[in-house]
């Protein structure tokens, strides 16, 4: 399996009139060809900091503090702002969680792929037969009619859909969804994933799926990365993870969710708070909320380990 | 608690400077006897249309005045005007609006018919109409200009409430069995205070301007009232030798604008809650 | 002897969109169709359903925050519409609710103290206990007193929801609907709430309408579950029978849809419903479900269909549910 995105060493910084977040830090992780990578956390983890520095689109106040970021081989940061530019929607595309919010509520949903086709240098009918294409690989019904739509028009399924057409309109190798389906009713989820599936499946597209719903990872995803605090804390194939997690942090957070009925007993909870990470406190960022910390954590930071069957967690307990 | 945000309030820049001038005009008014050179109407023809000096700060005009005296004592016809019309254009228009906003139905459509009237006239007309009507008079000027100039409270207020009537916070009220007189006046007209703000500041100065321009026509406070506008209008024909007489009230008008909109600014960024955390 | 703290008979709220200078009514919005249940003391009725289906704006209608129907609403055996003077203020002080987004729920000019003393002054409790009473309910919702003098913006949305459950109970109600308290809270957290919900409702014998789109935190916390579709209930029952033994077609999709760490549930063949959820504006005669549901035959599109007891406690909305074999779905 190739591999498509490479990132090394990734630290993230914000600088803000409190002082400099260090809102991600020392990254590592590969995203291959053909292959769903979900990139799971709670709030403020650093999971969509991190989808946005791969497209270079940080706020004002962020920069990238340390690490490479490779695409296909390229160096995405040393690449020009014209680079970007065609790099952007060409190479890797993004939608986001509020589709309403990403579409330009003037313009037909046909005529906003259109203009993201046009930057391909072909002719005006050819990009309006594509529009049409691309409605019916993420199957819009009577697509002919629903180019002429405006979003408003649309559902909040719709509309997404939409959103996916217009960024895969392109052909990009790697698919960056943030939140895609968390807006959407259950059953609108579902139809969604399962666009998400068939552009891997059939269009060899992969995808950076960040979410904070370990249910839409299991649907959908073939590898997981779970982060937190800004750091990327256990990766590997994403039922590996889920029946065999290595880290306390995943453990915990998978006591969390509810799985059982309230006879079977109560949720487990995690005590303590996310630590200010303005001033990350030395060693590893979960010791303070850690059941099974020692002394070494609040001292050294644990290195990302690889464990067997491209297992890979950072932590400084020796796991089974 | 208290001492720290104290310090914060005070590290606003908008609300010191605006703080200041606001209470250098409220000194001025206060103290105008003490601070101001010779009494307003002091007619003097000998020094008649002097120049600044030592001991006539701002010159003399055409009756030998101290123009620094009547500007100074002016500032309490300033304040006055500005005070009084801006307490009934909010009591008349934040009333309404907050009504408008919260009942909605054919209670907002009938304010919002009568705010759409007032709103369109043009202000100055109006208020000249209203003056001419009842005659000149300083009482005069302040009816006119606030019965002019509420509908911008009434908009803008009856939008907020509107807004804010949806949130749950408000549906949480009622749950709780609150009247709609408490919920009016103590959920939703604490959350206009920012607005309300906006608003007074926006309209303080300009009916401080609207007095003045209305008393540039003759139409406010007589002479020997030393009304800024009056002032201003007395020295446009002695503009060429003694500009100064029309200077010293167009500038204190510059400045006292000025002051109060800085003032606003800073009041606006810390009555939010979120200020300083 | 178990009473029925709410009874909903034949609830209906209809919206009518008026269009015209006379603003005459063109269209209705059935929001709100012909829904009854009981909820019975002491426990949770779960109600789930997607966009449109109607829930909260049964739960608006139950609080008085929407006009209700008479006698479609019952509160310990009394007809809300009807309350008045002391018998409003005892159902004022015996029901209450949280809602999805706590930010918004609290008033944010006001302090957390302030707002709880809030609800002690609309009920004129003594003014001398008021401080100790709030220091209480902090203290319950596990928030430290220093809590008190904050605003709302200064707490994550965690410690506001709690402010939030805190104001619920501080007046000992009977009654309160949770409308998707924990969709706004991360997975962490949410367990937290979760948690302190169940504790509270042993402590103060509370009884909960649960309203969520969450399968499994409905299913985690509830003794019954309801399912709406479109402004109707198509299913009622015991909760592990409705998550793991639905009858309804609806019931199915949603489970179906509703992801589910496991492996095996990754493959599994899945029940799907044609098409989108439509508009509460035209919906379909008959069964609401019926232009989308792969079952449906000519009756259901012309006829309603009546809730059918399957099992004990077991309700279901549907001509065919003792013919349609959903088993094969099962995990």
């Amino acid at each position: 399996m190739n591999t498509l995105l490479d990132v090394k060493k990734l630290s993230i910084d914000f600088k803000t009139s409190n002082g400099i977040v260090k809102a991600v830090e020392d990254v590592n992780f590969k995203i291959n060809e053909k292959e769903i990578f979900a990139l799971v956390g709670e709030s403020g983890c650093g999971k969509s900091t991190i989808a946005f520095s791969l497209m270079r689109l940080l706020a004002k106040n962020g920069m990238i503090a340390d690490g490479n970021i490779y695409f296909k081989g390229k160096d995405v940061l040393k690449l020009t702002e014209k680079e970007m530019f065609s790099f952007r929607g060409k190479e890797i595309g993004m939608i986001f969680q509020n589709p309403l919010d990403s579409l330009n509520p003037v313009m037909t949903v046909g005529g906003q792929v259109l203009e993201s086709l046009l930057l391909d240098n072909i002719t005006r009918e050819k990009a309006w037969q594509k529009v049409i294409e691309v409605f019916e690989d993420v199957r819009i019904p009577d697509s002919k009619e629903r180019i002429k739509s405006y979003p408003f028009e649309l559902s909040g399924g719709m509309r997404q859909r939409a959103m996916i057409s217009m960024m895969i309109s392109r052909k990009p190798l790697l698919l960056i969804a943030d939140e895609p389906t968390t807006a959407l009713d259950v059953t609108i989820q579902a139809q969604i994933l399962k666009v998400i599936k068939r552009l891997k499946d059939e269009f060899n597209t992969s995808v950076l799926l960040i979410t904070h719903d370990f249910g839409v990872v299991a649907e959908t995803a073939d590898r997981i990365g779970v982060m937190y605090a800004g750091n990327l804390v256990e990766m590997g194939e994403v039922f590996e993870v889920f029946e065999n997690p290595l880290h306390p942090y995943t453990k915990l957070l998978m006591q969390a969710l509810p799985t059982i009925s309230k006879k079977e007993g109560r949720l487990v909870t995690i005590p303590g708070m996310v630590p200010n990470l303005i001033n990350p406190p030395d060693g590893c960022r979960f010791s303070n909320r850690c059941p099974q910390k020692k002394d070494i954590c609040t001292k050294i930071k644990p290195d990302f380990k690889e464990y067997p069957q491209e297992h890979y967690c950072s932590c400084h307990l020796e796991v089974q | 608690m208290k001492k720290s945000r104290m310090k914060k309030v005070f590290s606003n820049k908008y609300f010191v400077v605006g703080l200041l001038i606001s209470l250098s005009i409220i000194i001025c008014a206060i103290f105008a006897d003490v601070i101001a050179l010779h009494p307003y109407d002091e007619i003097n023809l000998i020094n008649k249309l002097q120049k600044p000096s030592m001991t006539y700060y701002f010159g003399t005009d055409m009756y030998g005045r101290c123009v620094f005296s009547r500007v100074i004592y002016g500032t309490r016809i300033v304040l006055q005007v500005g005070f009084i019309v801006t307490a009934i254009q909010l009591l008349i228009g934040v009333t309404l609006g907050l009504l408008s906003g919260y009942y909605g139905g054919s209670v907002r459509r009938i304010i919002s018919f009568i705010t759409d009237i007032t709103w369109s006239m043009p202000s100055i007309v109006m208020s000249l109409a209203i003056v001419t009507i009842l005659g000149p008079s300083l009482t005069n000027v302040v009816i006119a200009i606030a019965l002019v100039g509420w509908a911008q409270y009434t908009k803008i207020i009856s939008a907020k409430a509107q807004t804010l009537k949806n949130l749950p916070f408000i549906d949480a009220a009622r749950v709780l069995g609150e009247s709609d007189f408490n919920i009016i006046t103590k959920y939703i007209l604490p959350n206009t205070i920012n607005q309300i703000i906006i608003l007074v500041t926006l309209t303080l100065p300009t009916a401080v301007l609207s007095t003045s321009s209305l008393g540039f026509l003759g139409l406010g406070a007589q002479p020997p009232a030393p009304d800024w506008g009056v002032i201003l209008a007395e020295g446009i024909k002695f503009l060429r030798p003694a500009p100064w007489i029309s200077i010293a009230p167009g500038l204190s008008l510059l400045f006292v604008v000025l002051g109060f909109n800085i003032l606003g600014e800073g009041l606006k960024e810390i009555l939010d809650p979120k200020y300083g955390s | 002897m178990i009473q029925n703290i709410i009874e909903i008979k034949n609830m209906k709220k209809y919206f009518s969109i008026k269009k015209g200078l006379v603003r005459k009514s063109i269209q209705h919005i059935k929001a709100v169709d012909d829904v009854s249940f009981n909820i019975r003391e002491k426990e949770t009725v779960g109600l789930v359903g997607e966009s449109g289906s109607g829930k909260s704006t049964l739960a608006r209608v139950i609080l008085k925050l929407s006009d209700a129907v008479e006698n479609s609403v019952l509160f310990e055996g009394k007809d809300i519409t009807k309350l008045k003077g002391n018998d409003l203020k005892y159902f004022k002080k015996n029901t209450n609710m949280v809602f999805q987004d706590p930010a918004s729920s609290l008033n944010p000019r006001k302090t957390i103290r302030q707002i709880l003393k809030r609800s002690l002054e609309v009920h004129k409790y003594p003014k001398d206990n008021m401080d100790e009473f709030i220091n209480e309910m902090l203290y319950k919702v596990e928030l430290g007193l220093d809590f008190g003098d904050r605003y709302p913006n200064q707490l994550s949305g965690g410690q506001q929801q709690r402010v939030a459950i805190a104001r619920a109970i501080i007046l000992k109600p009977k009654f309160i609907i949770l409308d998707e308290p924990t969709s706004a809270l991360d997975i962490s957290v949410q367990a937290q709430i979760l948690n302190l919900l169940l504790d509270l409702q042993e402590k103060e014998n509370l009884t909960y309408l649960f309203i969520t789109h969450n399968l499994n935190v409905v299913r985690y916390i509830s003794d019954r579950i309801g399912v709406m579709y479109l402004g109707k209930l198509v299913e009622i029952g015991p909760t592990e029978e409705v998550y793991n033994r639905p009858k309804h077609p609806y019931t199915q999709g949603l489970m179906d849809s509703s992801p589910t760490i496991s492996r095996s549930f990754r493959n599994r063949k899945k029940f799907e419903l044609n098409g989108e959820i439509e508009s509460m504006i035209n919906p379909p005669n008959g069964c609401r479900l019926s232009r989308r549901c792969p079952f449906a035959k000519e009756i259901c599109k012309s006829e309603n269909p009546k809730m059918i007891e399957v099992a004990k406690d077991h309700l279901v909305a549907c001509h065919f549910v003792n013919e349609i074999d959903l088993s094969i779905y099962r995990t």
